[in-house]
C-alpha cells in the first residue's frame, strides 16, 4: 500500500485528478449562485460552513473531494520525498541534479500543511465600516477612527442602492478616481494596558504590529441632512501565521530558482551538451 | 529519421545564410514586439501594466529571446527558431485584436500587482517554447535542446509560482486575506498544477523518450493555451 502510495504513478493521478477537480470548480463558479455560496465562506470559520451551505450541497460536495484529494497529495508527496528524495541527502550526493528536489517537495508539504492551518483556525474574516468619531472594540483593542484621507469630492465616493460603490470595483478604477496613496484612514487603538497607539493604513498599505492588522479596503461617502459623510470599510485581525506561511513560499521560490541555476551551471559543465546528436 | 548529414562537414552557403539570418529575423520580431510594448504603454515602464495585449506581446518577445540560445546543429536549431517564430506571430496577432485598456488603473501603483501581471506572460512564453523544444527532441535526440527546453519549464513553473506568491501579497496587503475561495483562486491552483503535472508524468508507463517527452510537451502546451485563452484574452 506504501509503495502505491509513493509511487510516481499514484502522484501523477491525485495532480492530474486535482486539475480536473479544480477545473470543475471554476466551471461551478460561472453560476452566480455557487459562486456566492463559494465566497461567503471566505468570511466564515471552516465549522460554520456546512450551515451555510445547506442550500448549495453540491459546494459542500466540491469541497470534500478536495479536501481527500489535497490529503492525497500531502502524503504521496511525503512518502515520495522520504523515500525517493531524502536518500540523496543521506548519501551525501550534492554533485546531483536533483539534489535540491528534496527542500522543494518538503516546503510544498509544509506550505499545504499551512493552507489547511489556516482554513481551520484564521480564514474566517470580519469586516467593518466606521465613520470618523466611532469606535469598535475587538479582542482586546477599541479602535476609534479619527480621520479618513481622501482626494476630491466626497460625492465621488458615494455608494449605490445596493451598498456598492459608484466607481465600481476598486481593482477597476483609475488613479484619477482613487489614489490608493491618498485614500486611507487615522485610528487611535487603545489597549487594556498601556498607551494609545495612532494607527495609519491606506487601500494597499496596511497598519500592522507583530501579528495585529488593520487593512482598508474602500473609502466610501455618504450624505446626511444634504452633507457629505466619509468613511472606511476595513478589516482588522490577528493573524501570526501569515508571515510563516510568506517564509514557506519564499524558501519555496528560492529553492526552485537555485535548483534552475543549478541545472543551467551542469548545463554548461557537461562536456556531452555540444550539439550531440543521432537519429532515432 | 536522420540528420546527421547536416552535420558532417562544411555546410552549404544556403544553409549559412539561412542560419545567419534566422537569428537575425528572431532578434527582428523581438524588437518589433518590444516596440509594440512601448506604444502600447504610451513610454510607461514595461512592467508596469495589466494590460492584456502587452502581456501578449511580452510573452512573443519571450520566445524569440529562448529560441535564440545556440544549438550547434543547424538543421534543429531551424526548426526550433521557426516553430519560435510562428508562436510568437501568432501572439503577436491575437493581441491585435485585443483593445488597450487604461495604463491609468490604480494597481499600476502597487509593485506586487506589476509582478503578479507580469509572471503569467513569462509563464506561458517559457511554457510554449519548452513544449516546442521538447516535441523537437521527441523525435531527434540532442541531449543539449532536451536539458534547455526542461529547464524552459522549470523557469514557467517557478514564474508562475513567484507571480503567485506576488498576488498572494497583493491580495493580502488590499484585503486581508491572501486567498479566497474563487474561481481566480481556483484557476490559479488548477495551472499551477498543471506546471507540475509536466514534471510527474510515469515513466513505467511512457517508458520511451519520444513519448514522455511528447507527453510532457502536451502538458505544457495545454498550460499555455490555458492561460492565453483564460486570463490573457
Amino acid at each position: 500500500m506504501i509503495r502505491i502510495l509513493a509511487s510516481m504513478m499514484a502522484g501523477f493521478w491525485l495532480i492530474a485528478l486535482t486539475v480536473l477537480w479544480f477545473a470543475l470548480g471554476v466551471w461551478l463558479c460561472q453560476s452566480a449562485e455557487l459562486k456566492a455560496a463559494f465566497r461567503s465562506l471566505n468570511t466564515l470559520p471552516m465549522l460554520a460552513w456546512p450551515e451555510a451551505l445547506t442550500a448549495t450541497p453540491i459546494v459542500i460536495g466540491w469541497i470534500l473531494v478536495l479536501f481527500v484529494l489535497m490529503a492525497g497529495l500531502v502524503i504521496n508527496t511525503s512518502l515520495c520525498t522520504w523515500k525517493s528524495l531524502w536518500p540523496m541527502w543521506r548519501q551525501r550526493r550534492w554533485r546531483h541534479h536533483q539534489i535540491l528536489l528534496a527542500p522543494v517537495h518538503v516546503l510544498t508539504v509544509t506550505i499545504f500543511l499551512c493552507h489547511g492551518l489556516d482554513l481551520m483556525f484564521l480564514h474566517g474574516h470580519k469586516e467593518f465600516r466606521l465613520h470618523p468619531g466611532e469606535s469598535l472594540t475587538f479582542a482586546d483593542k477599541t479602535l476609534t477612527l479619527e480621520e479618513v484621507y481622501h482626494q476630491g469630492p466626497l460625492s465621488g465616493l458615494a455608494l449605490d442602492e445596493q451598498g456598492r460603490h459608484i466607481q465600481g470595483r476598486i481593482t477597476r478604477r483609475t488613479v484619477e478616481q482613487f489614489d490608493p496613496r491618498l485614500h486611507g484612514g487615522r485610528f487611535v487603538i487603545t489597549h487594556e494596558q498601556g498607551a494609545p497607539e495612532i494607527a495609519k493604513a491606506n487601500f494597499l498599505n496596511p497598519y500592522s504590529k507583530g501579528t495585529f492588522f488593520v487593512v482598508i479596503t474602500d473609502v466610501f461617502a455618504h450624505e446626511v441632512d444634504g452633507q457629505w459623510q466619509p468613511g472606511v470599510f476595513f478589516s482588522v485581525f490577528y493573524n501570526p501565521l501569515i508571515k510563516v506561511f510568506f517564509l514557506f513560499y519564499g524558501l519555496l521560490f528560492a529553492s526552485l530558482l537555485i535548483h534552475v541555476a543549478y541545472r543551467l551551471y551542469l548545463l554548461t559543465q557537461h562536456p556531452s551538451n555540444k550539439g550531440v546528436l543521432c537519429s532515432t | 529519421m536522420s540528420l546527421t548529414s547536416s552535420t558532417a562537414g562544411a555546410a552549404p552557403p544556403f544553409h549559412r545564410l539561412v542560419t545567419l539570418i534566422q537569428p537575425l529575423s528572431l532578434l527582428s520580431l523581438a524588437l518589433v514586439s518590444m516596440g509594440l510594448i512601448f506604444d502600447t504603454l504610451d513610454g510607461a515602464i514595461l512592467l508596469a501594466s495589466s494590460n492584456k495585449k502587452v502581456l501578449l506581446q511580452l510573452a512573443a518577445l519571450l520566445i524569440c529571446l529562448c529560441a535564440l540560445v545556440p544549438l550547434r546543429q543547424p538543421t534543429l536549431q531551424r526548426r526550433l527558431t521557426l516553430g519560435a517564430l510562428s508562436m510568437a506571430t501568432i501572439l503577436l496577432i491575437i493581441s491585435t485584436f485585443v483593445v488597450p485598456h487604461s495604463s491609468d488603473n490604480i494597481m499600476l501603483t502597487y509593485l506586487w500587482a506589476h509582478l503578479f501581471f507580469v509572471s503569467r506572460p513569462l509563464a506561458v512564453g517559457f511554457a510554449l517554447i519548452s513544449a516546442w523544444g521538447l516535441y523537437l527532441t521527441a523525435t531527434v535526440r540532442h541531449r543539449r535542446l532536451q536539458e534547455i527546453s526542461e529547464i524552459y519549464a522549470l523557469l514557467a513553473g517557478t514564474l508562475f509560482l513567484g507571480g503567485e506568491i506576488a498576488g498572494a501579497w497583493w491580495a493580502f496587503e488590499g484585503w486581508g486575506r491572501s486567498w479566497g475561495w474563487s474561481d481566480n483562486f481556483m484557476f490559479s491552483a488548477m495551472v499551477y498544477l498543471m506546471l507540475i503535472l509536466a514534471f510527474h508524468l510515469p515513466r513505467t508507463v511512457l517508458r520511451k523518450r519520444a513519448h514522455h517527452n511528447l507527453a510532457q510537451a502536451a502538458v505544457l502546451a495545454l498550460t499555455a493555451l490555458t492561460l492565453v485563452g483564460y486570463r490573457i484574452l
